[in-house]
């Protein structure tokens, strides 16, 4: 569904990612883990597209994206959804304007059948009855929540999280992880995760990558973390990697 | 040390002139192969226009009122008084109403754009726009630039207007001008290329504005205070840039 092959990535003279390779089956749920600045976020941004490598080759569903004109990459992105950091929600419009937002500018649906999903979406993420807020209204948490609700409102077959439950309570957080199982199990969304909560890792991902001097480990699962063959793997999970 | 300094500076200006070409071809091809930008950018035109007409038209009545006040106390001194008007309208509706009008709008609507502009890009929101299959150019950009492109003359010709007659309340009252006369000399000196060529100033100026002040916007990193250095250097560089802009449209429209 996604592979990454030799990829290079540079900002200015530093170097981001290094000769990285990475292998996503459809319906898989993985999670990338490593020390803040290590180039996490910005591998999300290659998938997507939203930033192009220096060299080697994003494949998505059979397509590479790298040498893409911008209409067939946007044909591309509606195969995708992705969950911000901060959930940059767009403060001129409201809550339920921003879920609908792919909805009415992409799919062209109908306001009765936007209405219909957004309601939806906004119950998924327990934010039922707050479409008419601001994201200026709302906490970090909850717009964090509604970005999740508008990354899923078109369906998307793959799905990526930056930071789904960072700074989200913990009864809260537990909720927006089953929900990511949820909709890999019940639609077969292929999830990338990327993350620093262990609990996170834990109870969400199959597959668990560790981004370090700009290349992926190994991966390890849930339940080898701990008595990974990498110490990196382990400093991590017991929080000794500075991050 | 000193060449070196100099040398980023040049190559910096020159890249970015290249970027705001390369811009602005992109927003003419998307007017024209985008997506419908009509709501967006009647939107664009109630928010940066009409909330402009205040101060422009403040703006327009001091201006008209000061230039009327040295203009008829020195036309009097020489015994042409009944060329008050026409020399008023015409420094008006040539110079000081396209001009004042591009300080304005610079200073309201074109911080105010790349403020948003900027804010949008630091808070991920332009990505998010983006990861979404939209073109932020498209989505961002041309309705701005447009709305700019349409309101400019507009606010221009009311300045222009609110100017001249402003101009005429301080020639009468000051310098016991016959309004009939004033705009008799008006009639008799203007000519109908300074009215539109000061219109198509402001066309000019409301593209220029709204395209620098856009890209100055998109190029915001950092967060707050990226955000107000940026802000800060598109009415910089939209101002210099109206300034000569305006001189070389005036030997082009008016030097005939």
């Amino acid at each position: 569904m996604i592979k990454l092959s030799n990829i290079n990535k540079s900002f200015d003279e530093t170097v981001i990612l290094k000769n990285l390779d990475l292998s996503i089956g459809k319906g898989e749920i993985i999670a990338i883990i490593g020390p803040s600045g290590c180039g996490k976020s910005t591998l999300l941004r290659l998938i997507m597209g939203l930033h192009r490598p220096d060299s080697g080759s994003v494949v998505i569903d059979g397509d590479d994206i790298v040498s893409m004109r911008q209409k067939e990459l946007n044909k591309v992105r509606l195969k995708m959804g992705l969950l911000f950091q901060s959930g940059a929600l767009f403060d001129s419009l409201n809550v339920e304007e921003n879920v609908g937002f792919t909805l009415k500018e992409n799919l062209k649906l109908s306001n009765e059948e936007i209405k219909f999903i957004v309601n939806q979406k906004l119950d998924l993420v327990e934010m039922s009855g707050r479409g008419n807020d601001n994201p200026s209204d709302l906490s970090g948490g909850q717009q964090k929540r509604i970005g999740l609700a508008r990354a899923i409102a078109a369906d998307p077959q793959i799905i990526l999280y930056d930071e789904p439950t960072t700074g989200l309570d913990p009864i809260l957080s537990t909720n927006i992880e089953n929900l990511i199982v949820k909709l890999n199990k019940d639609f077969g969304m292929t999830s990338v995760i990327v993350t620093h909560q262990i609990s996170t890792i834990l109870r969400v991902a199959e597959k668990i990558y560790l981004l370090k001097d700009n290349k992926l480990l190994p991966p390890e699962t849930p339940d080898s973390i701990y008595d990974s063959s990498y110490e990196e793997y382990r400093q991590f999970i017991r929080g000794g990697l500075k991050t | 040390m000193v060449f070196n300094y100099i040398g980023k500076k040049v190559i910096r200006f020159f890249v970015d002139w290249g970027k705001v070409t390369v811009l602005s071809v992109k927003v003419v091809v998307k007017i024209f192969r985008g997506r419908s930008h009509t709501r967006e950018t009647i939107n664009q035109m109630v928010t940066l226009g009409i909330d402009s007409l205040g101060i422009t038209v403040v703006t327009a009545i001091f201006t008209g009122m000061a230039f009327s006040v040295q203009v008829v106390r020195e036309f009097i001194k020489f015994g042409a008084a009944d060329m008050v008007g026409g020399v008023v309208g015409l420094a008006i509706w040539r110079e000081l109403g396209p001009l004042l009008t591009g300080v304005v709008v610079c200073g309201r609507v074109g911080a105010a754009i790349s403020a948003e502009l900027g804010t949008m890009k630091v808070k991920e929101q332009i990505e998010a726009l983006e990861s979404m299959a939209q073109d932020s150019v498209d989505f961002l950009v041309v309705p701005r630039v447009l709305a700019c492109a349409f309101m400019m003359p507009l606010l221009v010709g009311l300045a222009d207007i609110v100017g001249f007659l402003s101009g005429l309340l301080v020639a009468v009252l000051s310098g016991n001008i016959n309004p009939y006369s004033y705009f008799d000399s008006a009639e008799s000196m203007l000519r109908a290329i300074d009215i539109w060529g000061g219109l198509l100033k402001g066309i000019v100026f409301g593209i220029v504005i709204a395209l620098l002040s856009s890209y100055m916007g998109l190029k915001a990193t950092g967060g707050a205070k990226g955000v107000g250095e940026m802000t800060t250097k598109g009415v910089v560089v939209s101002l210099f840039a109206i300034f000569i802009i305006n001189y070389l449209l005036s030997i082009m429209l008016f030097q005939i």
